[in-house]
């Protein structure tokens, strides 16, 4: 569904490392991977590189078999959608950011209610202003908004790293109900192993460039 | 009324102005007596040689001085606009170059052209003095959008990636950034236009008065004036900033954060 092939990519902050080298692998659709490493090896790259925001050096990323780069970024940004560590917003309420994601993804038009409803969130809060919820509640908002563009493939970098274990395990619940639900090829990033193999059907480990099975 | 005329030791008393602000700053350790005095001496021999060289420009009075002239302004305009820039932006030199020329069609066109109708059609001492004032300003909004512009993108990054990830186009996705950048630059220029006439008098309109032009006369020209001012500085803004966003942004709509 989503392979890397012979991928190298190098670090924007000093270009002559590479965070992925010649990197090689096949994620198979409908299935759950987390990805491990320390701080600072690439997995944010990775999933950028993945959603089409940074170029690679060298190798090709394929989507269902066509290289990404053959296809219009706004299609490869339909159907890969990507959920960022931070909380950040494109509007001032719930219902102004699901509708950015809507205007673009050129999908049938999702209900947001039932939308909210399956982030867990009171669809009374669509017209609450962002800022105003708390951090779970905007990475939910976050959640709600990559699933507004109807993607086939759902990358999460690292979601639960600002919040509490309560907190944390419930998003991380939340992934894998909808992920299942969907039937979503998901790839979450992780630096703690207890949140890879919570999540993780199959949990990988980023480390000198490449990515390798762990279990 | 007469024409006032000044002789050079008139001009020269001036000097007493700048000395009582040379003093202040000495008197309040503002540290700007060096600024102010090479300031004073530059403004009066870049200004003297303006005289000289403007007087000769206007004997002269050729359309191919003029366009001689107008690239020598546009050079030196957008040569400035890459030095005032706090990081260096690709391109910034042409992109000011593309502007500023678009800014001048306008306001030359509709100005020159159609109201004042100087004749012969290239008079210097008509088309000079406006494309001076359009380029002035102009060469101030390219450099004040632009740096706006960056220090908005870099501040908005993450919202910025969140609108590319979602598939917005990248005009979508910088709206923001542009709309502050431009309407930032903009203020100084739409204040002026809300307070003329009420708090300040305006340089054209002054100098005329003090010329001798009757006051309804000169107060003529300068709403034509004003009028140009503005258009050519959202031009300036809008075309500037667009131009910036194309190469701050890839075929593949990445951002080049490289270069910020």
């Amino acid at each position: 569904m989503l392979t890397l092939d012979s991928v190298w990519k190098s670090n924007s902050e000093s270009p002559s490392e590479f965070i992925l080298k010649d990197c090689s692998f096949s994620f198979q659709e409908r299935r759950i991977y987390a990805i491990v490493g320390t701080s600072g090896v690439g997995k944010t790259t990775l999933l950028r590189a993945l959603n089409n925001l940074v170029p690679i050096d060298r190798g090709r990323i394929l989507l269902a078999e066509q290289d990404i780069s053959a296809l219009h970024p706004a299609e490869v940004r339909r159907r890969i959608s990507l959920m960022f560590q931070t909380p950040a917003f494109v509007g001032d309420s719930v219902r102004e950011n699901l509708d950015f994601a809507a205007r673009f993804a050129r999908r049938d038009k999702i209900e947001f209610s039932a939308l909210m409803e399956r982030v867990h969130l009171n669809p009374a809060f669509l017209n609450r202003d962002v800022t105003q919820l708390s951090v779970g509640q905007q990475q939910r908002v976050c959640l709600a908004r990559t699933l507004a563009t109807r993607p086939d493939i759902l990358l999460l970098d690292e979601p639960t790293s600002a919040l509490d274990d309560d907190t944390a395990d419930g998003i991380l619940t939340l992934v894998g109900e909808i992920s299942k639900q969907e039937g979503l090829l998901t790839i979450f990033v992780t630096h703690r192993r207890s949140h890879a193999r919570k999540l993780g059907e199959h949990v990988l480990e980023l480390s000198d460039g490449q990515l390798r099975i762990l279990s | 009324m007469g024409l006032f005329q000044l002789s050079f030791g008139d001009v020269a008393i001036s000097l007493v102005l700048m000395a009582v602000a040379i003093a202040l700053s000495r008197l309040e350790g503002l540290g700007l007596e060096r600024s102010l005095a090479i300031g004073t001496v530059r403004a009066f021999a870049q200004l003297t040689l303006i005289g000289f060289a403007l007087k000769i420009l206007f004997q002269v009075n050729s359309p191919w001085l003029l366009l001689a002239v107008l690239i020598v302004m546009l050079a030196v305009a957008s040569y400035e606009s890459v030095r005032r820039q706090q990081v260096t932006l690709p391109s910034l030199f042409f992109i000011t170059g593309i502007t500023l020329s678009l800014a001048l069609v306008v306001s030359l066109g509709v100005v020159a052209v159609m109201i004042i109708r100087p004749d012969p059609w290239y008079n210097l001492v008509v088309l000079i003095p406006l494309s001076g004032m359009v380029l002035g300003n102009g060469l101030n909004i390219v450099s004040l959008s632009a740096n706006r512009f960056i220090s908005e993108i870099q501040l908005r990054r993450e919202s910025v990636e969140v609108a590319l990830s979602l598939a917005a186009p990248p005009r979508k996705a910088l709206h923001p950034a542009f709309k502050n950048a431009v309407s930032g630059a903009l203020i100084p220029s739409i204040n002026a236009l809300m307070t003329v006439g009420l708090v300040q008098l305006p340089g054209v309109m002054t100098g005329q008065i003090l010329a001798g032009m009757p006051p309804v006369e000169a107060v003529k020209f300068q709403i034509v004036i004003m009028m140009m001012w503005i258009t050519t500085g959202v031009i300036c803004g809008v075309v500037a900033t667009s131009l910036l966003m194309t190469r701050l942004v890839n075929a593949r709509w990445q951002v080049r954060w490289d270069l910020l």
